[in-house]
């Protein structure tokens, strides 16, 4: 076999392993590629300004020019609701970078070093995992007051554990490895060896994780702005329109809570569609 | 006899309550070649991983041409000077390789560690294949495409790249078919022939060890039950458990110089 076929084969299998994303995986990428450019266009796009209140509009459904009304304060819901997608999308970016830093750079460490290391993170682990998320929010947002970033590290505290348990497992199996001991004796340092080769024989499965997060990450950061612990208003931001909406929703005023919803539901969903369809592509589910 | 290249004296390992390897002591001479036969447990890659520095012995000392390994180096720089003296090939062949690297990446990444000029890194990893008698294209390829004799093959490149003294294999062959064995075996002798590398092989089976090594160490439950040159063992073993590890030996089975291809 020359060069040249060997690419050509490794192309092909390639292509054949993309191709089983299947019309969901790629109906999911579809979805967040379209998010993605609202959350970095969303203010050139909107139509109107998503924090100008004309009470007179207050709870107005669709008329030309605003497609989906107004909300309880006469702000523009079509507007607020591109504007929110770069609030709502780059929280729980921060917080699965996070919360993936620090989780692989625990488990890595407990691999690596085993023995007491390992003892003294894992019990650590196996407390913070029993310490319910929702309470640290709480809990920090009285001390340090409410703001997304309060929220963003409530959650890094409460997905760490997780994460870091989970990979610690698979982290163990490839630090058990022969070819990890046959690098050590050829004279390679720890470094060099976590770095070029644990890490990126890890990678698919630190990714497939930190995309299926992504999905919990989105509703979670929603569900915080929702009790008024992440984001604050007046910022526009799915989590808090959902919020915002809820009145008006006992009032027969469904659209703000409903649109707001369908965009951080779609988003979690699409999330977990993909990182499902990874891990099942790279095996390591 | 000469200096020795290696001298183990009075070896000793404890985990919790067990004593895997205890007092052992045993000679390598230059180009010389030792066999640790033992049973399963018996603490040979115990051994094999306190000298290569993957384990701390609990006591006893180990010198390498003079200089204290008693204890694993205690940085890089200390591990990349050792790994001139000694290099290890396991058992496993399916974790032998980073599934991830072709094995011409893999060669030349531990060339790298003592070669700086990249062309030279090159024809030395080709070189390597050579003298491991894999074809040149295999090294475009990843393990996964490799059977478990040329990941072997791969596995005893990688470990020859530092130009060690000497070269321990843990159970090397016993993962792999008896005629892959009988190949792999041929390849050392060949090797030895070349280089003049001194071995240290661990194995169960004492037909491996029979045309192989020099002088063996039997080991039982981390004890030398029985030491002396090869032969002499063979023929008269003293200890009744090398008389039942003889027994289980279906008679002399592979023979170096006959080869099949
Ligand atoms: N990291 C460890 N912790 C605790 N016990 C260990 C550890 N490594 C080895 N042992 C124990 O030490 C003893 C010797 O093990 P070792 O692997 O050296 O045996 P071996 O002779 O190489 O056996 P085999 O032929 O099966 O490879 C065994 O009882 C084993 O269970
Ligand atoms: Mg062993």
């Amino acid at each position: 076999m020359s060069i040249g076929q060997i690419a050509i084969g490794r192309n092909r299998g390639y292509r054949k392993r993309l191709s089983k994303l299947g019309l969901l995986g790629w109906l999911a990428v579809f979805v967040l590629f379209i998010f993605g450019v609202i959350a970095i266009f969303g203010s050139a796009l909107a139509p109107h300004d998503p924090n100008k209140i004309d009470l007179a509009y207050s709870y107005v459904g669709p008329i030309p020019g605003h497609p989906l009304g107004f909300d309880e304060l006469g702000r523009d819901l079509f507007s607020r609701l591109l504007v929110g997608a770069r609030t709502s999308l780059i929280g729980p970016i921060v917080l699965v970078i996070s919360t993936t830093l620090i989780g692989t750079s625990i488990a890595i460490l407990a691999a690596w070093r085993r023995g007491w290391t390992d003892a003294g993170l894992s019990a650590g682990v196996d407390i913070a995992v029993a310490f319910p998320g929702l309470l640290l929010a709480i809990l920090l947002s009285t001390v340090f007051g409410a703001s997304l970033w309060v929220a963003i590290a409530a959650l890094t505290l409460a997905y760490t554990p997780s994460l870091a348990r989970l990979l610690r497992s698979s982290a163990l199996r490839e630090t058990g490895m022969d070819y990890v001991k046959a690098l050590k004796v050829l004279g390679f340092s720890d470094s060099q060896i976590i770095f070029k080769h644990l890490l990126p024989n890890l990678a698919p499965f630190i990714i497939a994780q930190a995309i299926i997060m992504f999905g919990y990450a989105t509703l979670d950061l929603g569900g915080l702005s929702f009790l008024g612990i992440g984001v604050q208003p007046p910022t526009a931001d799915w989590g808090t329109m959902v919020a915002a909406g809820a009145s008006g929703l006992l009032q027969g005023y469904p659209t703000q809570t409903l649109a707001a919803g369908s965009c951080l539901v779609l988003t979690a969903l699409s999330f977990a569609v993909i990182g499902d369809r990874l891990a099942r592509i790279w095996g390591v589910e | 006899m000469s200096t020795p290249l290696i001298k183990v004296s009075n070896l000793s390992k404890q985990y919790g309550d067990l004593l895997a390897v205890a007092d052992v002591s045993f000679e390598l001479p230059p180009s010389g070649s030792i066999g640790i036969v033992g049973e399963s447990g018996s603490g040979k890659t115990t051994v094999a991983k306190i000298l290569v520095g993957l384990e701390r012995a609990t006591s006893g000392k180990i010198e390498v041409e003079g200089q204290d390994w008693s204890l694993p180096a205690k940085n890089s720089k200390e591990r990349r000077e050792r790994a001139k003296y000694l290099q290890i090939v396991f058992q496993d062949p399916y974790s032998s390789l980073d599934p991830r690297q072709s094995i011409g990446t893999a060669l030349r990444e531990a060339l790298s560690i003592s070669m700086k000029d990249s062309d030279e890194v090159i024809v030395r990893a080709s070189e390597l294949a050579d003298l491991v008698g894999l074809p040149q294209r295999i090294l475009e390829l990843r393990p996964a495409k490799l059977s478990g004799g040329q990941r072997q093959r791969v596995a005893i490149a990688r470990a020859l790249a530092s130009n060690p003294k000497a070269l321990i294999l843990d159970e090397s062959v016993a993962a792999l078919d008896v005629s892959i064995q009988a190949q792999i075996l041929n390849l050392l002798v060949d090797i030895r022939e070349q280089t003049g590398i001194a071995y240290i092989l661990v194995s169960h089976d004492l037909a491996v060890v029979r045309h192989f090594a020099d002088s063996l160490i039997v080991m039982k439950n981390g004890n030398v039950v029985e030491r002396g040159q090869t032969e002499a063992v063979m023929d008269q073993p003293n200890h009744e458990y090398t008389k039942l590890l003889l027994a289980s030996v279906p008679g002399p089975g592979w023979v170096p110089g006959k080869r099949s291809i």
